[in-house]
């Protein structure tokens, strides 16, 4: 499959699921909360995915889920990409002490798996939906950091630097004005994926209690709830949650790989 | 662009060293320059790979890498003392006082930002436009740079110019900035002969029209008969010869500046094969640390070539570095 092909098809996929999630709740009769009495009913005409255990539609819940999670992923995203390109930039391009101090933190930050880093960080900081996104994020800038910073080093020994500084720039314009603009295509490949790891890492944390809590609509929070009707026979009630994250997964990360393909300076020029 | 009078002294360089630190040891890669730039003339800075040229221009920017510093001697802009100002003063030095083109010009283009716009950026950073717009004052230095659609030059990208343009379009950058001294550091290199030949007369326009001074650092001694009106010839950081370039090249001193004007070819000479000089440049930390660096490659070599000397001057504005003249 080119790589042209699979952004159209990542990005025709995470369309059909954004705007699904912001119409479908709109459109729909009930509630997110909403309880019906026929609960524990599979999928039938007038629930789609069916009903859980206390009589909530899990097509409703699922949409709202998806809205949620798409926004904690972005926040997620933002926070971790902000974080890491400034700091990167600036280690990067000053160098010295504060690079050093600055990739040994990185270097101990990354030595622990992201999602236990961020596990302990969330319990640390209070059990809730906004330590989560902190958290995460948190886990996840070290990433950036290495990432940016790596691509500013060979940005700085290029002719152009020493041109620009020969013109009298300060450097915080060199920064902004040719190493920022540079790194667009590694950071932009790369905070697609972070969109993809913090829709799993929500919903794996969620799974397991910390981030968000029920009834509030989580694709892993409704997991978790549906995870002990799998066993009756109740099968809707997790699966339909979990084809979601592996639906919003899959467009992330069909649209991160298309990205540093067709973004990688190589190929532009 | 302020006007300075033909023949006052716009940089100063005194008996500049610059040492090098490698795991090796230090190295004094520069030591004892001393030259000056007048306005309104171009100075030739000839020499080899690693004799210091280059180093020696850096050091003028106080661009030097981080394993290099200035050990001694002073250098002055206009009287300043550059080695004397802050960060903050040099910024506005390097581009307003100080222009400098490097050789690879379109890789020292930003690749994603217009011609206009970092033009203009210049102008901005250096407040240079005096009344008129910055994009009008950004094309009207692509007209005087020689380009002929400045409009579609200046919406274009670096790699959609030519080396040639790419160089005019460096120019066209540094001259925003209203410098009073161009370094230009081997601008032509990898150009071909007639795009060379007219970016040097461009440049020679330019150090007419404005009083510009220009120093150019190059290994072509053509280039340097051609476009000088006085040159230095460095050899393994020594300046060993300065003067006048008719006088140098009618009666050079020094016998490194012999040897290397013997093994240009010439169309009035022998047909014969040219001749090298014998031997060749000695590297950093192979230099003798006292007296004449040449003196390996040297046929007057004296017993007193040794020790250290100064530069005399046997002709009035003819300086050397060698004993045969004392």
């Amino acid at each position: 499959m080119g790589r042209n092909q699979s952004l159209l098809m990542g990005s025709g996929l995470l369309a059909l699921l954004v705007v699904a999630a912001l119409i479908g709740p709109a459109i729909s009769s009930s509630g997110a909360l909403d309880t019906t009495s026929a609960f524990l009913t599979g999928p039938s005409v007038s629930h789609p995915f069916g009903v859980d255990g206390v009589g909530r539609d899990i097509f409703v819940r699922v949409l709202k889920a998806i809205r949620l999670d798409l926004g904690i992923a972005l926040a997620i995203c933002a926070l971790g990409t902000f974080a890491g390109v400034s700091i990167g930039l600036v280690a990067g391009y000053v160098g010295g002490l504060f690079d050093l101090t600055m990739m040994r933190l990185v270097d101990i930050a990354m030595s622990v798996p992201a999602f236990i880093l961020a596990l302990i960080t969330a319990l640390v900081l209070g059990n809730n939906a906004r330590t989560m996104i902190y958290a995460i994020a948190l886990a996840y800038t070290p990433v950036m950091i290495r990432i940016v910073r790596s691509q500013v080093v060979s940005l700085r020994e290029l002719p152009m630097v020493e041109t620009s500084r020969a013109i009298g720039t300060p450097a915080w314009r060199i920064i902004l004005w040719h190493m920022l603009p540079n790194t667009y295509s590694v950071v932009t490949a790369q905070s697609t994926l972070f969109l993809a790891w913090a829709i799993l890492d929500t919903a794996a944390m969620s799974f397991i209690g910390v981030g968000v809590r029920p009834p509030t609509p989580e694709l892993g929070a409704m997991i978790s709830d549906g995870v002990q009707y799998i066993v009756s026979g109740e099968w809707w009630i997790a699966t339909f949650p979990g084809i979601f994250i592996v639906l919003l997964v899959v467009s992330f990360n069909t649209i991160g790989d298309a990205l540093r393909d067709v973004l990688d300076p190589t190929s532009l020029r | 662009m302020t006007v300075i009078e033909t023949g006052q002294s716009l940089l100063e360089v005194e008996d500049l060293s610059i040492t090098l630190s490698t795991p090796n040891g230090e190295g004094h890669v520069v030591e004892g320059v001393s030259f000056e730039i007048q306005a309104g003339e171009t100075f030739g800075l000839v020499g080899e790979s690693g004799s210091g040229k280059s180093m020696t221009a850096l050091s003028l920017m106080r661009l030097l890498p981080r394993v290099a510093r200035v050990s001694a001697g002073s250098i002055k802009v206009r009287e300043n003392d550059l080695m004397a100002m802050s960060e903050t003063q040099m910024r506005r030095i390097r581009g307003g006082e100080i222009g400098m083109i490097f050789q690879q010009a379109r890789s020292s283009l930003s690749p994603l930002m217009r011609i206009g716009d970092q033009v203009e950026r210049v102008i901005r950073t250096h407040d240079s436009a005096g009344g008129k717009t910055p994009r009008d004052m950004c094309l009207e230095l692509l007209d005087r740079v020689g380009m002929a659609d400045t409009r579609r030059v200046a919406r274009s990208y670096p790699h959609q110019l030519s080396g040639g343009m790419a160089q005019r379009a460096l120019i066209a950058i540094v001259l925003a900035a209203k410098p009073v001294l161009l370094i230009a550091d081997e601008p032509t290199t990898g150009l071909d002969a007639t795009t060379e030949a007219e970016i040097y007369d461009l440049l020679r326009d330019l150090r007419e029209d404005f009083g510009l001074a220009i120093l150019l650092i190059t290994h072509d001694l053509a280039l340097v008969a051609e476009n000088c009106q006085r040159a230095g010839v460095m050899h393994a950081g020594h300046l060993v010869e300065q003067g006048d370039v008719v006088s140098i090249f009618a009666t050079p001193l020094h016998p490194y500046t012999r040897g290397l004007l013997a093994s240009v070819p010439r169309m009035d000479g022998p047909t014969s094969a040219s001749v090298s000089l014998e031997g060749h440049a000695p590297a950093l930390f192979e230099w003798p640390l006292t007296g004449c660096r040449f003196i390996s490659r040297c046929r007057h070599r004296m017993p007193e070539c040794t020790a250290d000397f100064p530069a005399v001057e046997p002709k009035p504005g003819h300086r050397v570095m060698c004993r045969l003249y004392d």
